[in-house]
């Protein structure tokens, strides 16, 4: 068999299996559902609260995505895990378009994707040399210490309790020396803050450039705020220490 | 020299694992689940290679695909086979992906000559990147894409005679094959490049229904079932004549807890002892609990 035909036959059963088409293939079902299943498998393990709403309002909704997704971009991640990131990524509009849903859907699937990220992300490796902290040096945070914004305090609802009401929330995600994931719930200004540090401004440039992004002035209380900020990430282990420039 | 029987390390045991730390003579990991991962599954990691050795068994190298091979994949995968220690790296003699789309299946390969040039091209590119030996497995399949110009072992022996590597005996997959597609497996084996052999995996495996040919069934590869009988009475034939390699329990459904788990170890062990006392080289000692030879 010439390599072309033998390429154009792995293209077709990869569109079989895909469900693209149904060329009789022999046993291509089989494939089909191999792949289906597996694809499920993982959304369902990683946003498992998303997809039992999904399945609750919206019967069949959880296979279709998968099977639209697979028909459509596809998987492009060696590491299974990624997935759902994909799918999401391509398939949350559609997901906040579907009025059978409750509107939170697509936040509680970002926070579940958000919260595993936060269990799993590698930790950079620490600089050699931490000197203590000063206002003319960048500050070095432990690794992750992921921010997201989300569109209700999705993180504190339990199934049994009243449906989140929309409320801009910014969590910052961080794991502990035992590998517990925790959060911390940060105000705009925190969050503006971490990101200013995160990019490696040294902490005299970090609050007033957090000020200037969100059009605050640098008063009084700004600065107590941005100083319960620091301690509170010190007391949790995220502020390492600062590195000499 | 890694001999005795080992397990696929699951997260469903790993605590268990940890706390109780049972004889196995090694860990088989999947590095498609650590690359690029923190947190505490990849601290336990570290804390099981204290006391186990670990080989490294990919899922999704795509041997048999079209696409080149990804450079950041390849190389992640280098680094963690190293940081590992593992003796050698084994994929599928299968394809996986096509124009960069992951199916994250085990898509078959005809046994035609062109491929075995093709695909022992390839084993070779990736034994070069990650700078060890590579251990090929045979898959189940359930269709044979295309002509096919020679038999399976024919082809598993050509190729690994060609790219220079190892073979992963998965004795499930062959017992699979032989039922789904009803040939001797016994044959099979006697074609086959045993003396490539360097590792072995045993599994489960489940019927279905055949959608193709109504009133038939198949099996498949599920991995989610005790090893049957008739697949550790094809292992404790082989044996004898690929010497003490190491043989997995591979277990991914239906995953029981870990007493299970070693009981059925204990199965395969048995078979296992057995059988290298037929062979002609001494069997090797297993590596103990906290002691183990790297």
């Amino acid at each position: 068999m010439s390599a072309t035909r033998e390429l154009d036959t792995a293209r077709a059963l990869h569109d079989a299996c895909v469900g693209l088409h149904h060329e009789a293939m022999p046993r291509a079902w089989l494939y089909r559902e191999l792949v289906q299943n597996n694809v499920r498998g993982v959304l369902r393990q990683l946003i498992p609260r998303a997809t039992a709403l999904m399945d609750e309002h919206a019967k069949g909704s959880v296979e279709a995505l998968v099977d639209d997704f697979l028909r459509g971009p596809g998987m492009r991640s060696h590491y299974m895990r990624e997935i759902p990131y994909e799918i999401f990524a391509w398939g949350k509009e559609r997901l906040a378009g579907d009025a059978r849903l409750p509107p939170y859907t697509v936040t509680l699937a970002a926070w579940e994707l958000f919260w595993f990220r936060v269990r799993i992300a590698e930790r950079t490796p620490r600089p050699d040399q931490l000197v203590d902290a000063a206002p003319h040096l960048p500050l070095v945070l432990e690794s992750p210490a992921l921010l997201e914004t989300f569109a209700c305090n999705i993180h504190a609802w339990e199934d049994d309790t009243p449906p989140p009401e929309p409320a801009e929330t910014i969590l910052l995600g961080y794991r502990d020396e035992k590998e517990e994931p925790k959060l911390f719930v940060l105000t705009p200004l925190a969050a503006a803050i971490v990101r200013e540090l995160q990019k490696g401004s040294a902490l005299a440039h970090a609050i007033p450039n957090a000020c200037k992004t969100l059009g605050l002035d640098l008063s009084q209380s700004v600065l107590n705020d941005s100083a319960r900020l620091l301690a509170d990430l010190s007391n949790a282990g995220i502020i390492l220490g600062a590195q000499q420039t | 020299m890694i001999a005795g029987v080992g397990l696929g390390l699951r997260w469903e045991f790993l605590d268990e694992l940890l706390e109780e730390m049972p004889a196995l003579a090694f860990l088989e990991v999947s590095p498609e689940n650590y690359v690029g991962r923190g947190g505490f599954h990849r601290e336990r990691l570290s804390d099981l290679r204290e006391r186990y050795p670990i080989i490294t068994h990919g899922l999704t190298m795509s041997i048999g695909g079209f696409d080149p091979f990804g450079a950041e994949y390849m190389q992640s995968l280098a680094a963690f086979a190293r940081e590992v220690g593992t003796p050698w790296h084994s994929d599928h003699v299968c394809w996986s992906s096509l124009d960069g789309k992951l199916l994250h299946d085990l898509l078959p390969v005809a046994f035609t000559k062109a491929n075995v040039v093709r695909i022992a091209d390839r084993i070779k590119e990736a034994q070069d990147t990650l700078g060890m030996r590579m251990l090929v497995e045979n898959i189940s399949y359930y269709m044979h894409p295309g002509e096919r110009e020679m038999s399976e072992p024919e082809f598993l022996s050509e190729l690994c005679e060609r790219a220079d590597c190892g073979l992963m005996l998965d004795v499930n997959n062959a017992y699979v094959n032989s039922v789904n597609f009803g040939f001797n497996v016994d044959e099979w084996m006697a074609k086959a490049p045993l003396e490539r052999v360097a590792q072995m995996h045993v599994a489960g495996h489940a019927w279905f229904d055949d959608r193709d040919r109504e009133g038939h069934r198949l099996i498949v590869d599920t991995h989610g079932e005790d090893v049957t009988d008739p697949v550790l009475a094809l292992l404790g034939r082989v044996l004898p004549r690929t010497g003490p390699v190491p043989v997995l329990l591979e277990r991914d459904q239906n995953i029981p807890d870990l007493a299970g788990l070693m009981k059925e170890v204990g199965r395969i062990r048995a078979v296992y002892d057995a059988a290298i006392a037929q062979t002609e080289a001494p069997p090797v000692v297993q590596p103990s609990v906290t002691g183990v030879a790297r």
